[in-house]
């Protein structure tokens, strides 16, 4: 498999797009949650799968919320969305949810909304349309987290990786996309586009 | 012009509606105060209500159970993003309460059902809430859920049962050193009747010679020199044995000839005691790197075990052990044979299992096994033993080095 | 009348600078990439109109626009911002933003923008 870079001109595009998209995405958060979100700039990078998993080996937190979605399109690949056990719980406090399963769906819920107005608003700005499968939770220890299925699949991944953050309500998860070799192409190629749209 | 009939045809005879009315989902219009706007025949069917029933009244009001708050956050949520929110069987089970009746998949009282909330009439603010039948993923999952347990235990107890034999695995091991250990002191003791009984004898006539005063100095002088020489060979095996029973820490180059030559030191007595003819054939400079002793170990064991054969087989002629050490391009190959009478093919198959022995009480059975975890484990080779009639061979494999 | 684009992103000004620059000159334009920079480049010219991100390093948006207007009162500061939620569209017109737009601005945008600080 080749090595897929992206090259800096590139990255400041896409930084950018998401920057955007994850401004808007905030807002609806926000709105969902009636509350003020600090805005944190996304991160790029591509890496393997198994430097991916390092990187969550670093989450300290032993047993996390692990939710994620599945998106398709030209653009297609996956959202993970990562929140501790306090956050959590804060979530529920802040929502006034009565039982485990209302947490449960509400975590489903933020990661769809997150997912869906990031990644709906970032093909927008690509100009193509994406279409998302129903969210799955899963309770698990990070230890385990090798043996999450869905990783396997993806050989090379772009990891955006953003904070969301309620200061006040001490709610904070990490967001993930993920997409595959051919997405990347793809990627590249809008991109690119976009690049010489400008100059 | 056949394209534009079709599509004119589409909308004429509202295929969509009819679409909605035969497939196999809900679907439930909706606008952002719960009020019902559609209600399709297949929650008619389901919920025993008629769509005239239910429009322009709130789905709160026909169906209590449903938490109103999360549902208008999810609908509002859709119809601000304009892409779709969910309900999830896996975690919320359903929206529309919907008794089943089915006989195998009774996991559930409940239809298990995902909800879509799509969002397409901004303007107006309606959405349509679209339900799927999930039960019978569900039941699927539930089962596949209760197995992964049982196999959660299964395997716990595995692991349970296998620190156990480790445990015992261990404890095995440490008899064994200790019935390696009494034979060795019993070999030594062997080895030291003699000689003492020497230096007893040379004491005791030195001794009548005394009394009878016929001690001479020259005779005296002569005793004293045997025994300091017959003194000097006890210490001599004590540091051999101490040498080379002790387990190796470290691996060194091996010499065949001197290793067997070493074997035979220790063992030469009793061969000649019972008339054993020991017949070598080793190639020259054969040589490799293992862990010295715990190889003389098992080599005097097998040749231990011959003997003890040919004691109990009461052998009466031409009792022979044969080596014969051989290089191969990887590895080299040794075999000990002898003409003790063979082992009977019934348990030829247990010789290296442990606490399994052909000697009386005297037996441990753990040599062999021994060896066998000496050779395999520690120095990477393998044994194995045959037995054909009068005789029975053992076989030896080892790689040059570790 | 001079103009102060400030972001971290140089593809943001970039895009930004493009859209400015169907209306005005290219060099009455000067770029900062953080807050800091940003107040350097204030204290050496009188810049009225200034553009301003609010997530940038060493010093944000939030933090730039007191002391922005501290320097030059009389700056007109539009906040260029993907975070379009309404607490932040509060917050900085109560610092003293005269407007808060979202991100991308193209040019149509930018020509109401220009009109309503023209009045």
């Amino acid at each position: 498999m080749n090595e897929l870079t992206l090259t800096e001109d590139e990255k400041d595009v896409l930084q950018e797009l998401m920057n955007i998209a994850y401004g808007s995405a905030t807002a609806v958060v926000a709105d969902m949650l009636e509350a003020f979100a600090s805005l944190s700039i996304p991160n790029i990078k591509i890496m393997t799968v198994s430097e991916l998993l390092k990187t969550f080996q670093e989450l300290k937190s032993s047993s996390y919320f692990f939710s994620s979605q599945a998106f398709s399109g030209e653009f297609n690949g996956e959202s993970a969305f990562f929140i501790n056990e306090e956050s959590a719980n804060n979530l529920a406090k802040h929502l006034e949810l009565e039982n485990r399963a209302d947490l449960d769906d509400a975590i489903l819920e933020l990661t769809n909304v997150l997912t869906s107005s990031l990644t709906t608003k970032l093909a927008q700005e690509m100009e193509t349309e994406v279409s998302f499968s129903l969210p799955n939770i899963l309770k698990i220890p990070l230890e385990e987290m090798e043996g999450v299925e869905t990783f396997q699949l993806y050989s090379q991944v772009i990891v955006i990786d953003t904070n969301l953050n309620f200061q006040d309500q001490k709610i904070n998860g990490k967001i993930f996309i993920l997409t595959k070799d051919e997405s990347i192409l793809w990627l590249k190629t809008k991109l690119n586009t976009i690049l010489d749209q400008l100059l | 012009m056949a394209q534009n009939k079709t599509q004119y045809d589409f909308r004429s005879t509202l295929i969509d509606k009819k679409i909605i009315a035969a497939i196999n989902n809900g679907v439930i219009v909706l606008d952002s105060d719960l009020t019902i706007h559609h209600y399709n025949k297949w929650l008619e069917i389901h919920t025993h209500m008629k769509e005239e029933a239910v429009l322009g009244k709130r789905l709160t009001e026909i169906f209590p159970q449903i938490k109103e708050k999360t549902l208008l956050r999810k609908i509002k949520t859709a119809l601000r993003m304009h892409t779709p929110t969910y309900y999830t069987a896996t975690v919320s089970h359903y929206l529309i309460p919907i008794k089943i009746n089915q006989i195998e998949n009774s996991h559930f009282t409940y239809m298990q059902q995902d909800v879509s909330i799509i969002p397409f009439d901004e303007e107006n603010e309606l959405v349509a809430l679209i339900l799927t039948d999930q039960t019978n993923m569900a039941n699927t999952n539930a089962l596949l859920a209760a197995h992964v347990e049982k196999i959660k235990e299964l395997n716990e107890q595995l692991l349970k049962e296998k620190e156990l034999t480790e445990i015992q695995h261990k404890q095995l091991l440490a008899n064994s050193r200790s019935a390696a250990m009494g034979e060795m002191i019993s070999m030594i003791a062997h080895q030291w009747r003699q000689p003492l009984s020497l230096i007893s004898t040379l004491l005791a006539n030195i001794k009548i010679k005394k009394e009878l005063h016929t001690l001479d100095e020259k005779s005296m002088n002569n005793s004293f020199e045997k025994i300091d020489e017959t003194v000097k060979y006890l210490s001599e095996t004590i540091n051999d044995f101490r040498d080379y029973f002790k387990p190796n820490k470290v691996k060194s180059e091996v010499q065949l000839q001197e290793l067997f030559g070493k074997s035979i030191f220790f063992l030469k007595d009793e061969m000649t005691q019972y008339n054993i003819a020991y017949k070598p054939d080793i190639e020259d400079d054969l040589t490799l790197y293992t862990y010295k002793n715990e190889l003389l170990q098992s080599i005097i064991n097998i040749i231990k075990n011959s003997i003890d054969a040919f004691k109990s087989n009461d052998i009466t002629s031409d009792k022979k052990i044969t080596v014969q050490a051989k290089g191969y391009k990887q590895h080299l190959c040794v075999m000990i044979e002898d003409n003790a009478g063979g082992i009977d093919e019934k348990i030829i198959g247990k010789i290296f299992e442990p606490y399994f022995s052909t000697k009386n009480k005297n037996g441990t059975g753990l040599g062999l096994y021994m060896c066998k975890v000496i050779i395999t484990e520690h120095l990477h080779g393998t044994i194995s033993i045959e037995s054909e009639g009068n005789g029975t061979k053992v076989a030896i494999n080892l790689p040059y080095s570790l | 009348m001079k103009y102060l684009v400030a972001d971290d992103s140089k593809l943001a000004r970039r895009v930004l600078k493009k859209s400015l620059c169907e209306f005005v000159h290219e060099d009455d334009i000067v770029e900062a990439c953080d807050g800091l920079e940003a107040l350097k480049m204030l204290l050496q010219e009188k810049l009225e109109i200034i553009f301003l991100d609010l997530t940038m390093p060493v010093m944000d948006g939030y933090e730039a626009i007191p002391k922005m207007l501290d320097i030059n009162p009389d700056a007109k500061i539009v906040v260029v911002s993907a975070d379009i939620q309404e607490k932040a569209k509060e917050k900085v017109l109560s610092l003293g933003a005269v407007m808060h737009v979202a991100k991308p601005i193209n040019p149509t945008k930018m020509k109401e923008i220009l009109d309503l600080l023209a009045l």
